[in-house]
């Protein structure tokens, strides 16, 4: 059966609802913000850290961890399939930083021809060396970084082709 | 012994700092350039700057750290764990400059400090070691006749390691070049000396360490065992003490030869003799480590002691005050160690802000921490931000307590190896106590750790579509005249 939201949490767990999902979820405000939920009997106190009705973005908090929720319609989801098809063709091979680091070497050269999990970088976060290897088969096209740099998450380390 | 300086951040500074300003003793912090806002900086009486936020141009630098404490008219330094607590060159000139150094000689250092010097110190005492050459080797080729005369899988080790850095595994005769490499590597930007020797591989080891104590006047106790083999990356992540193990003659045995071990190099102050012990309970010497651990303070909370104190007794030249048969377990303690890691995605740093941080607190709950609301963690330095520590009358106790901390324990910004710690305690190969070094490699996966998060995440999904259908209902009222 067709569901009308796909729900995305903490960018790592997804789920599929309708409205009547939601079955007897008995919620019981309490004080300081916190609320009661029963639900299929497990009991749990949570607080409702941001609400963002436009949006569809919301914050939750249970126990020690805090939820991120983003809450998408089926007719969005479908526009962003297709964005993502799109964009999959031109951007699939590069090197991102997988953490914030400092660059202790880089073992390949602009040009260069490489196979997929070859050693290409090595970061340096955290006092751990970690190696970077190739996503995929190709010949180096841009390197954007040397050695002793420090880089962000996410940062584009190298471009290849 | 009226002010001290910390050689050292987060949460050991302070750590030291609590039990110096107990004794009355006045205490200076130093601090990098990103470490201005640090806990650490405000916890002491005096705080001077030392440098840039990288360690090698801040926490490393010896010489600037005595220059600061001769003119801050200090008595005595505490390195705290890591940086320079183990540099036995600062530790000689720290003594040179007329201070005390609170921790053990150059010489206790040196010998420990290489593996390769240890094992040679303690040749002539009869303790058990893990087979391995007793050279450092630099030669891919000379390294592939060794480990194919010894047999896969063997260990590489840096000579001058610690915390599982230039340590690397290699199963098979292809990998040992690379291995090699980064492991002489790590071990030169790490120790700034890059030899490296090969052991056999002890495949189900358990990870035993003795913690001792010794006195300028040739007394030597031993405060029995902690259990560190819960370890991602031969790093540990989860100590408990007592051991569920050891029997009561094997503790005896460990802990008689722990003090033999600091004997024979002439230990002073706070020292852990480290063990591995097969599955049919057959213990070797694996390392001293000459510094304060991080996991002391399972052993404060079944000994009842503050081993700050004691060290700091120590190097006042105080005698021991305790003798073996004083010093009895009480009850059980677990620590977790909480890093800034993402254990849903192969424990990989996760650096951020916290946006929000709420240490637990309640009867039998321990929070070492440098951090507070509102800091980053910052890249230069290890992820640690606290230790959680729990203590009850027996190991269910503390295992519950422990729970309940970590439910209790708010963190918001970056990812932490809290719900790495739940789902030890409630794992039944823990609970059951029938686990070695290789638990995480064994029963740990970022799916199961998922799966079970999976049931709150519901939930919280649930209660946002919820919220959302509730306000688009009362958005519907207005929306009819429209």
């Amino acid at each position: 059966m067709k569901k009308d939201f796909h729900i995305t949490v903490n960018e790592q767990f997804e789920f599929d609802f309708n409205e009547d999902d939601l079955g007897v979820l008995d919620i019981l405000p309490l004080k300081n913000n916190h609320l009661h939920v029963l639900h299929q009997n497990v009991s749990k106190v949570f607080s409702i850290v941001k609400s963002d009705f436009q949006s569809k973005y919301y914050e939750i908090n249970i126990g020690s961890v805090y939820y991120h929720i983003t809450l998408e319609d089926t007719l969005a989801i479908h526009i962003k399939k297709l964005g993502f098809s799109l964009k999959k063709e031109v951007f699939s091979k590069e090197l991102k930083a997988p953490m914030p680091g400092i660059i202790l070497d880089i073992t390949v050269k602009e040009g260069t021809l490489i196979k997929k999990g070859d050693p290409m970088v090595i970061l340096e976060a955290m006092k751990m060396e970690n190696t970077l290897n190739a996503p995929a088969d190709g010949i180096i096209k841009s390197i954007y970084f040397s050695k002793g740099e420090s880089v962000e998450k996410g940062t584009i380390l190298i471009d290849m082709e | 012994m009226k002010k001290i300086l910390i050689a050292n951040r987060g949460e050991i500074a302070i750590r030291v700092m609590k039990t110096a300003h107990r004794m009355g003793i006045k205490t200076v912090a130093i601090y990098s350039e990103i470490d201005r806002k640090s806990p650490h900086v405000r916890y002491a009486n005096e705080a001077v700057y030392i440098g840039e936020s990288p360690s090698n141009k801040s926490y490393l630098l010896g010489d600037k750290i005595i220059e600061i404490a001769l003119e801050m008219g200090v008595d005595a330094i505490h390195p705290g764990y890591g940086f320079l607590s183990e540099n036995a060159s600062f530790s000689e000139k720290v003594t040179k400059n007329g201070l005390l150094f609170i921790g053990p000689n150059a010489h206790a250092i040196r010998i420990m400090g290489s593996k390769l010097a240890a094992k040679e110190a303690l040749k002539t005492y009869d303790i058990p070691m893990v087979p391995g050459i007793d050279k450092a080797v630099s030669d891919i080729k000379e390294a592939t006749v060794i480990a194919l005369k010894m047999g896969f899988p063997i260990l590489i080790k840096a000579a001058a390691g610690g915390g599982g850095k230039g340590m690397r595994v290699v199963e098979k005769k292809e990998d040992i070049g690379q291995q090699m490499q980064r492991a002489i590597s790590e071990a030169t930007s790490s120790f700034g000396d890059g030899s490296v020797f090969i052991e056999k591989y002890i495949s189900s080891p358990r990870h035993i360490e003795i913690q001792i104590m010794a006195d300028t006047h040739g007394n030597v106790i031993h405060l029995f065992e902690r259990e560190c083999s819960i370890q991602r990356r031969h790093q540990k992540l989860i100590e408990e003490a007592p051991s569920v193990v050891l029997t009561p003659e094997l503790r005896k045995e460990m802990g008689a030869v722990a003090v033999l071990v600091a004997k024979s190099c002439d230990y002073v102050g706070a020292g852990t003799v480290e063990f591995l012990l097969d599955s049919r309970h057959n213990f070797y010497f694996l390392e001293m480590n000459t510094r304060l651990q991080v996991e002391h303070p399972v052993t404060e909370f079944i000994t009842n002691l503050d081993l700050v104190e004691l060290q700091i007794r120590v190097a006042r030249g105080e005698k021991l005050n305790l003798k073996q048969e004083d010093v009895k377990i009480k009850g059980h303690a677990i620590e977790l160690r909480v890093y800034a890691e993402d254990p849903l995605n192969n424990f990989l740093p996760s650096v951020g802000s916290l946006e929000i941080y709420k240490p637990p607190t309640g009867t039998g709950i321990r929070v070492d921490d440098g951090f507070e609301e509102g800091m980053d963690i910052p890249i230069y330095y290890d992820p640690m931000i606290s230790k959680l520590i729990t203590y009850g009358a027996n190991r269910t106790e503390a295992i519950q307590r422990m729970i309940y901390a970590i439910n209790n324990y708010p963190i918001k910004g970056v990812k932490t190896t809290l719900p790495f710690g739940k789902f030890v305690c409630e794992h039944p190969a823990f609970i059951r106590g029938d686990f070695d070094t290789h638990f995480v490699q064994n029963y740990y996966s970022s799916e199961l750790l998922k799966k079970e998060l999976t049931e709150d995440a519901t939930l919280a999904a649930l209660i946002a579509l919820k919220l959302y259908t509730q306000e688009k209902a009362l958005l519907r009222i207005p929306k009819t005249s429209s």
